[in-house]
């Protein structure tokens, strides 16, 4: 059974990743770690032990880093609400958190257990720090799938810079630059990929319908939730569509058969550029005057992900 | 009608050449060609400028030559995407044509000081434009506007990851220009490829036509035919100049446009040069560029055959 540990910063799209993850009974979910990004430390903790409950599930959170490691802390409430769920007064959980750090956690747990994968939903700064504290465990990583980053011309959060890479570009650095095999799924993945057909990843109206008709106590915390997330895209394209990036990361580290395009590159992490800070610079090849450098891939890249099944997963996980 | 007027700034190589040839058989007005390092050193941009008009074979403007060097980077030439000649390594004669003594940016500047109706369209680094907006930012604002080839938006690996060489060549002078207040149309790399690729069928017809152009076309063009090949694995001769030539010399090629606030990173050794464009109006900035996003190729072809007839 494949094993996973999930590092997050549970707003209402990690809300509904952890909802998918945890609802797969092929797969262990070992244990949560928690870090700021969308929200504080805190309220990410919070509602990671909220997504626990309605998932039916009471596995280890473990609080980590509330700020970044170098630069200042920037937060997105504005996407996710104040409380990071949408502002829906979604009650308190029972269940509590770990007192043992998220970076002691995942070092831990990675010693312990063969083979485990990870996935990260927010800002890299627990696994930058483990990586930093504990190599050689952490090489023992058989994966990291990564929501973060994205191509050139669909950044979202600077002109170029997508939230959870400009939150800590430079925990980033050190994940991107560290040699477990890495997979990337930029912010485009959530937004119909990169427009082939089959890629239409945002929630419509009608597959919102659908959600709301499988009548659980978790499609109606789903659609709670994503109030917030709808209204941001309402301001940006004034339909109705719901962009999941955590869901797609989840998608792709638990069912690789749904990627529909993936290619290899060397990603680099700008952490100098005065304009381009937190960018995922990714390259391929030389060009012109530089056509004979050679770039090592070190990061696989999504940029396509089948939306009819990335759907189809989310009714399951709610049902 | 009167003729449009435009000032040529060029760092003259095969695609230059190609624009150059294309501009002085147009309807265009073009009462200068200023020269500036860049694909080449500057003799041999010089040089290229002067052979093209032998080769448009109507009018020679005033050459001259401005810059041999970028504002503060060191210059770095692409003899391995042009030849070591800037035109296939065709060794064309010496061209009975002259160069001004004055330097290209005193003309330029002179051009700006004496005329309200001239633009400017750049095919190479922005250096010497850069500098004429330094030493006389009042005289420039009579420049009407600029047509720059320079930039990608979408596309990657041009030159580094996300910069064009035109623009990562000279970034601070680029940064000047973007911020000179004076309009600037910008024609990215990502038009110029793709449909707008001269194919081996577009070459064979080229070669057909049996003329001095048409060989020109094809000939100069030869090691950039070669560099693409083995580094893009496309047999294609790409041309960004003569797109950007396209652009000026009739602008319904244009199909497509969005005006942008655009700035340029110059901190970072990754992302140097890259042109950062503002799709969302985060900055509420006016917009200081219009981005060309889709061209009309077939149109676009057809004036470039026209020009080797």
């Amino acid at each position: 059974m494949r094993k996973f540990i999930i590092d997050t910063d549970t707003g209402s799209d990690d809300a509904i990743a952890l909802l998918m993850a945890l609802a797969d009974k092929e797969i262990e979910v070992l244990a949560l770690t928690t870090v700021f990004g969308n929200v504080c430390l805190k309220q990410a903790t919070r509602n990671a032990l909220i997504s626990c409950e309605f998932a039916g599930v009471n596995i280890p959170v473990y609080p980590g880093m509330d700020r970044p490691l170098v630069r200042e802390r920037i937060e997105a409430i504005h996407v996710h609400g104040s409380d990071g769920l949408g502002d829906a007064g979604i009650l308190d959980p029972k269940l509590k958190a770990q007192s043992k750090h998220a970076v002691s956690a995942l070092i831990d747990l990675i010693s312990e257990h063969d083979d485990v994968e990870l996935i990260t939903l927010g800002p890299l700064t627990n696994v930058a720090l483990a990586m930093r504290k504990a190599p050689e465990v952490l090489k023992c990583l058989k994966k990291i799938t990564c929501m973060g980053g994205a191509q050139l011309g669909y950044a979202a959060e600077t002109e170029v810079a997508e939230f959870n890479i400009l939150a800590d570009p430079e925990a980033a650095k050190i994940v991107f630059e560290f040699g477990v095999p890495l997979v990337m799924v930029p912010l485009e993945v959530c937004l119909n990929g990169d427009g082939r057909e089959g890629a239409e990843t945002i929630l419509n109206e009608n597959d919102l319908m659908s959600i709301q008709a499988i009548d659980t106590l978790k499609s109606d915390f789903l659609l709670k939730i994503s109030s917030s997330l709808l209204k941001f895209h309402e301001i940006y394209y004034g339909d109705v569509g719901l962009e999941l990036p955590d869901p797609c990361a989840v998608a792709v580290a638990l069912r690789p058969d749904l990627i529909l395009h993936a290619y290899t590159a060397n990603v680099s992490v700008d952490i100098s550029g005065s304009l381009s800070y937190g960018q995922t610079v990714v390259n391929t090849k030389g060009g012109t005057v530089l056509e004979d450098q050679i770039y090592v891939a070190n990061v696989t890249i999504v940029s396509a992900l089948d939306g009819r099944g990335f759907k189809s997963m989310i009714e399951e996980a709610v049902r | 009608m009167n003729k449009r007027k435009y000032i040529i700034d060029t760092d003259t190589a095969s695609d230059d050449a190609v624009a150059l040839v294309m501009a002085l058989r147009s309807d265009l007005d073009i009462l200068a060609i200023t020269c500036t390092a860049g694909n080449l050193s500057l003799a041999k941009t010089t040089r290229n400028a002067r052979l093209s008009c032998v080769f448009a074979d109507t009018y020679a403007p005033p050459i001259y030559a401005g810059s041999d060097r970028p504002l503060v980077k060191t210059l770095v030439v692409g003899e391995n995407v042009h030849g070591s000649d800037g035109l296939g390594d065709m060794f064309y004669p010496e061209p009975d044509v002259q160069l001004e003594q004055e330097h290209a940016v005193d003309a330029m500047l002179e051009i700006a000081r004496t005329h309200k109706d001239v633009g400017l369209i750049t095919l190479g680094p922005l250096t010497n434009v850069a500098m004429a907006i330094l030493l006389d930012p009042i005289a420039m604002r009579n420049i009407t506007h600029i047509i720059a080839m320079g930039g990608q938006y979408r596309m990657t690996n041009g030159c580094t990851a996300n910069a064009e060489f035109n623009i990562w060549v000279d970034g601070e002078a680029a940064k000047i220009v973007l911020e000179s207040g004076i309009p600037i149309t910008m024609v990215p790399l990502d038009v110029c490829y793709g449909e707008a690729e001269i194919t081996a069928e577009d070459r064979a017809y080229l070669k057909s036509l049996k003329s001095a152009r048409g060989d020109f076309f094809v000939d100069c063009n030869r090691h950039l035919l070669a560099y693409n090949q083995r580094s893009y694995n496309k047999d294609i001769i790409s041309m960004p100049d003569p797109t950007a030539m396209a652009v000026a010399i009739d602008p319904s090629i244009v199909t497509s446009y969005v005006d942008v606030y655009t700035q340029i990173e110059l901190r970072s050794p990754l992302s140097y040069g890259q042109l950062i464009y503002d799709f969302y109006n985060r900055h509420k900035k006016a917009a200081n560029v219009r981005l060309i996003t889709k061209i009309d190729a077939q149109k676009f072809k057809t004036l470039v055959f026209k020009t080797a007839e």
